[in-house]
């Protein structure tokens, strides 16, 4: 894109902004039957907000830098579709699966097949169900799961934990909350229809009531406990749920460095990173995720390599991490000069408008690093990954 | 098992069978290891030795433990220097308030060395007698005029550790001899001291890493080291180039010119971590921070 930008005169980043399919647009998730027209889209927030922040226009020139170290600034967009839904069967699957139960004491247990690799995607779920039931947070038990005691998922991966996943979290809570409401009618000698739901805090339960009459109020507690004793049923529910969409979510990352011409070695000076994942669950864990996928990307773009023996055909680091490198919190930038900002989206297909962001997050890393390396050096590096050694012998033929 | 069934290259199983000793004594570890012969290794931290040991690239029917031998622990003043005894864990050494305020270089090469987690574990001895061309501690301790306490049965003696190191994993101890730690002579007045390393990450062995120690006498350097590690088979102390600095004023240009003048010394090879050409480009550059940080280094001293 910067090349294509530079070839036209024109700043890489209003390059950009004149060419991104945004909302109203086709967007192919994966394939012919998984694709979708756009309802929520950030990019435009993303990338001026981070201009502004960066000060874009301002950036160096590489032919006006001298000296040992050498600075650049570069930018790259990213997106990735959140979850493979579609509003038609199709051959690629994804669906998700949840399981929702009521205890008598007002809590609820909810068990998926879909795992947290750390992203705090189970904590969301569990807010979900709390949104919608008006339960205290605490309520919700996630339950430790394995195959054979849930029903099917296909799991953490394709960006998909909060939306598709979360999806199903949502479909089953709703259904929790029918049955709720059709047993409180039942208790309360009221139309079910009529009754509303609020979060009692100081009693830690949610409840259910009757506008404006006095004393026609239950805890989730109290129907709990009743449809046990009066042998009517666990308030419970099980639902398959497949997004009718594949929504993509958009992330834009402002990356500088700084280049020690003699040694090869790019350095860190400050990363803004943007993304439109629609309504933001887990702020410090979504920005968390950022962290993790741009960590991820800055390890394929500067380290990630598997060399092989020219002679023997061998992996030459034998299979060894030890010469598989990874960054380490030391390589990687202080929290104090990496900044994450969400946009203020709303996607109508997702769970209380959610997207997702895995996938997005590492994207465009590896562009905006090589723009960045570009920006300092008037270099550009056309393979993975960026070493010190490819630096300096491009700085060769270079000088 | 079948042996071939091993996986040799990566796994945490210790694919041979060996006898554990523990010596209480340096004098029962010295009769032991003579006795066990060829057969024996010597184990202190094990964060080089298990590792070789589970890639199958050695197979020793002996592993001699020396970390309860009390002599070869700790850090002492000895009334003409400090001695470090083999088994000083590297984190010891980082945390040691002598180190910090005598050879704060030391405390940086350790501190620059793994992971904490592996520091904790490493000696100082073992760094040693690994001998990787690509030590850290070693560069440091010959830039700092350190010298090696053999153990033997004979006589002991005392080497420097300039003249310690042979090859890659050799060096002029004998089998049967135990490096019992390291002697570094007193920090001179107006000296200025400093380590550099480059590495692929933070956490890496060097790819390249230079000590350097001198004097600024009346503004005139004097007592020069400079030492850089896996460039060479040892690590090599650019005599040469010391004695072009020798009686010059201090200076970025000298520094610059000294730093060329290193890499025209070194001959290193291509590995994994990188290429000969690239080890010779870097060399330079880190020849050059080292020599200004440790000319600042003097100025503040």
């Amino acid at each position: 894109m910067d090349e294509l930008a530079d070839e036209l005169k024109i700043d890489p980043l209003d390059f950009r902004l004149k060419n991104y399919i945004g909302e109203g647009d086709l967007f192919w998730g994966q394939g012919p039957t998984v694709k979708t027209i756009i309802q929520s889209c950030g990019v435009e927030e993303i990338l001026t907000q981070g201009a502004k922040m960066v000060n874009w226009y301002n950036r160096p020139k590489p032919e006006e830098q001298t000296g040992r170290f050498k600075r650049g600034l570069g930018m790259g967009r990213g997106y990735h579709t959140s979850s493979a839904g579609a509003p038609v069967p199709g051959n690629v699957i994804d669906f998700g699966g949840a399981i929702l139960k009521l205890n008598e004491d007002g809590t609820l247990d909810y068990v998926t097949a879909l795992m947290d690799h750390g992203g705090g995607t189970l904590e969301a779920h569990a807010k979900i169900i709390a949104e919608e039931l008006n339960v205290p947070l605490n309520n919700v038990h996630i339950v430790r799961a394995d195959t054979s005691t849930t029903i099917y998922d296909v799991c953490t991966h394709a960006s998909r934990g909060i939306y598709s996943g979360g999806g199903a979290a949502l479909k089953v809570a709703t259904h929790v909350k029918e049955k709720i409401r059709d047993y409180a009618g039942k208790m309360l000698d009221a139309y079910p229809h009529a009754l509303h739901f609020r979060c009692d805090e100081e009693r830690g339960q949610g409840v259910i009531y009757v506008v404006g009459v006095k004393g026609k109020e239950l805890t989730f507690a109290e129907i709990a406990s009743t449809a046990r004793h009066k042998n009517w049923a666990t308030v419970a529910s099980v639902e398959s749920y497949r997004q009718p969409s594949c929504p993509p979510h958009f992330t834009g990352y402002f990356i500088e460095v700084e280049v020690d011409t003699w040694t090869g070695k790019v350095r860190l000076i400050r990363v803004v990173a943007g993304a439109d994942i629609g309504t933001v669950i887990n702020p410090d864990l979504a920005a968390g995720q950022i962290h993790g996928g741009f960590a991820m990307g800055w390890s394929m773009v500067i380290l990630e390599d598997t060399p092989y023996n020219n002679v023997t055909g061998d992996l030459v680091n034998c299979g060894l991490v030890s010469d598989y490198k990874i960054p380490s919190s030391q390589d990687l930038p202080s929290l104090d000069a990496f900044t994450v900002f969400f946009t203020d989206t709303y996607e109508p297909t997702g769970p209380f408008g959610a997207k997702g962001l895995g996938e997005g997050a590492l994207n465009p890393v590896a562009g905006a690093v090589a723009n960045a390396i570009q920006n300092a050096l008037g270099v550009n590096f056309y393979e993975l990954p960026i070493t010190p050694e490819k630096i300096l012998e491009a700085l060769g033929e270079d000088g | 098992m079948d042996s071939m069934m091993i996986n040799k290259s990566d796994t945490h199983i210790l694919p041979t069978t060996f006898r554990y000793h523990s010596p209480s004594s340096l004098e029962e570890a010295i009769v032991l290891l003579n006795r066990l012969g060829q057969n024996s290794k010597v184990l202190a931290g094990g964060t080089d030795l298990l590792i070789q040991m589970k890639q199958g690239l050695i197979k020793p029917k002996h592993l001699v433990n020396i970390k309860n031998i009390p002599d070869l622990k700790g850090i002492k003043d000895e009334g003409d220097g400090f001695f470090i005894g083999a088994t000083t864990k590297l984190r010891n050494i980082e945390r040691s308030k002598i180190i910090e305020s005598k050879y704060p270089i030391l405390r940086d090469t350790v501190k620059a060395m793994a992971s904490i987690q592996i520091r904790n574990m490493a000696t100082l001895g073992g760094n040693l007698c690994n001998a990787s061309p690509a030590a850290d501690t070693s560069v440091t301790l010959i830039a700092l005029g350190a010298k090696a306490s053999i153990a033997r049965l004979s006589e002991d003696c005392s080497i420097s550790l300039n003249e310690f190191f042979v090859g890659p994993g050799e060096t002029v101890m004998h089998k049967g001899d135990l490096l019992t730690g390291v002697k570094i002579p007193y920090p001179q007045p107006d000296s200025g001291t400093a380590f550099v390393k480059l590495g692929r990450t933070n956490l890496d062995i060097a790819t390249v890493n230079v000590a350097v120690s001198f004097r600024i006498v009346d503004n005139l350097i004097q007592d020069v080291r400079i030492v850089v590690g896996a460039v060479a088979p040892v690590p090599i102390k650019m005599n040469v180039v010391e004695k072009s600095l020798e009686g010059k004023i201090p200076g970025k240009q000298i520094f610059e010119d000294a730093s060329e003048y290193c890499c025209d010394s070194i001959k290193p090879i291509t590995d994994i971590r990188a290429s000969a050409d690239y080890r010779v480009k870097v060399t330079k550059a880190l020849v050059y921070d080292a020599l200004v940080k440790a000319w600042s280094r003097a100025k503040e001293e």
